[in-house]
């Protein structure tokens, strides 16, 4: 024990911090003099191993997938806690977002299932995966824009069960609107075949990645000014290069923002 | 645990409010944030973990960083939460920790074996009290949440040299309740 005694006496140098680093940082090389302190630091260390539950998880990633969708001033000026404004708005959001991502997904696999990426390239995994879902060639058009019309309604299944039921859609819950079965049927199959790549994945985070950002692409642009699914696929593979970056490209015109690392607001303060 | 490669396509995807992403960050880093909570003796990790996304949703539009960058950026909100907490809470601050962070300590003791296990509970709670608020937040911040000298300055806005003094004490003060007989040979 080289210290040991110096180190109860409180003799702690400044030449200490590299062990103390070594041990915080769970490098078995630090020295023996500071073995004792070893159990407390594996014990407050351990405070992270609890994953958070399933519904947890479900629920906050959820809340905070609808903040950051939700601008400022739309959250401020009312009674109600930002937190319970979103929470009352939640469950229309996911609808919403689900119907628009079924909409891209439909597109984005006619687009680019014959595309002609190779191994490599940023888009390849997208590729690959669009041409497993298999949504199928033609009407890639007319489907974006009735999914886009089942996403206004705010009812995604409403079609598919309305035709089902033979009900008259315009008197119909929520107004829903009739699209071809079989296309409901495609296109919440293509939504299962990316949720089923496994999470956390590169693969799954770089479709995921794309396929986000061509939907807030989709969600900004008006309907009239969509370029042509061969153009925006052009644009958007032109953006990025035949090999370039994973990084998905931000909505085409948005502001470049520059990089901060600074400190964010303090929370809790008006 | 680490996004690596796939981070920034992740984080991009969080920017523009994509559940899955969220998922995948939640639960990259909700687990340092509650334990970094638990250590701090918060009522509530879940619900404290919880303001912290929602406060990283509303500001992460204007982050733009790696990943180490955005563990601290997460850790500043979360430190201004905790801080919150102590400013505005009628509660008294709590200054043991909390029973279930004691239960992994007496756990901890029966695997290694190195001392007794009530006397392990009982002096390490009694170094974790003895530590000034300075000193809880430095090694909570190292240990629980796993970040780097540097990047605890920057949560704490405090300089790496403070930082790694405040480190230092606080060992020294944890190493002071150890009874050298119960050290392993």
């Amino acid at each position: 024990m080289r210290s040991e005694t110096a180190l109860h006496k409180g003799m702690w140098s400044e030449l200490i911090d590299r062990d103390l680093d070594l041990l915080i940082d769970g490098i078995q090389s630090f020295s023996d003099d500071l073995a004792p302190l070893e159990p407390f630091v594996n014990s407050l260390g351990s405070l992270d191993d609890t994953a958070p539950s399933a519904e947890f998880l479900e629920l906050h990633a959820a809340e905070a997938a609808a903040a950051a969708q939700t601008p400022q001033a739309a959250i401020a000026g009312t009674g109600l806690t930002a937190r319970r404004r979103l929470a009352l708005s939640l469950s229309r959001r996911v609808t919403a977002g689900a119907a628009s991502l079924m909409m891209i997904l439909g597109m984005t696999g006619v687009a680019w299932a014959s595309d002609s990426a190779v191994p490599g390239d940023w888009n390849y995994v997208i590729d690959r995966a669009l041409e497993v879902i298999g949504i199928g060639a033609g009407g890639a058009e007319e489907r974006i824009q009735e999914l886009a019309l089942i996403a206004e309604s705010g009812h995604p299944r409403g079609a598919e069960l309305a035709s089902q039921t033979g009900q008259d859609p315009t008197t119909a819950p929520n107004n829903p609107v009739v699209v071809p079965n079989d296309q409901v049927v495609g296109t919440e199959n293509a939504a299962a075949t990316i949720a089923d790549i496994t999470p956390g994945s590169q693969r799954a985070n770089d479709v995921r990645g794309a396929v986000s950002t061509l939907v807030a692409y989709l969600s900004n642009t008006e309907a009239a000014d969509r370029p042509t699914i061969s153009e925006l696929v052009q644009k958007f593979k032109k953006s990025h290069g035949s090999s370039g970056s994973n990084r998905p490209e931000v909505n085409p015109g948005e502001e470049h923002r520059p990089e901060q690392r600074g400190r964010p607001a303090e929370p809790g303060k008006p | 645990m680490t996004l690596g490669h796939s981070f920034e396509s992740v984080l991009e995807a969080a920017k523009l409010g994509a559940d899955w992403a969220w998922a995948v960050l939640y639960g990259d880093i909700a687990g340092p944030v509650m334990g970094f909570f638990r250590s701090r003796g918060v009522a509530d990790p879940e619900e404290a973990a919880g303001d912290v996304f929602f406060e990283l949703a509303r500001e992460l539009v204007d982050f733009e960083g790696n990943e180490e960058s955005f563990r601290t950026f997460v850790f500043v909100i979360a430190y201004g939460r905790h801080l919150t907490e102590n400013r505005y809470s009628n509660r008294r601050l709590r200054t043991v920790l909390a029973d279930q962070v004691l239960d992994r300590l007496q756990s901890s003791s029966e695997v290694m074996g190195a001392v007794p296990v009530l006397e392990v509970r009982d002096e390490v709670r009694r170094a974790f009290e003895i530590l000034t608020p300075e000193q809880r937040d430095v090694l909570s911040l190292r240990i629980v949440a796993g970040l780097s000298v540097d990047q605890v300055a920057e949560v704490l806005n405090r300089g790496v040299k403070t930082v790694k003094n405040l480190q230092r004490r606080g060992m020294a003060r944890v190493h002071a309740q150890i009874p050298s007989e119960a050290a392993p040979a």
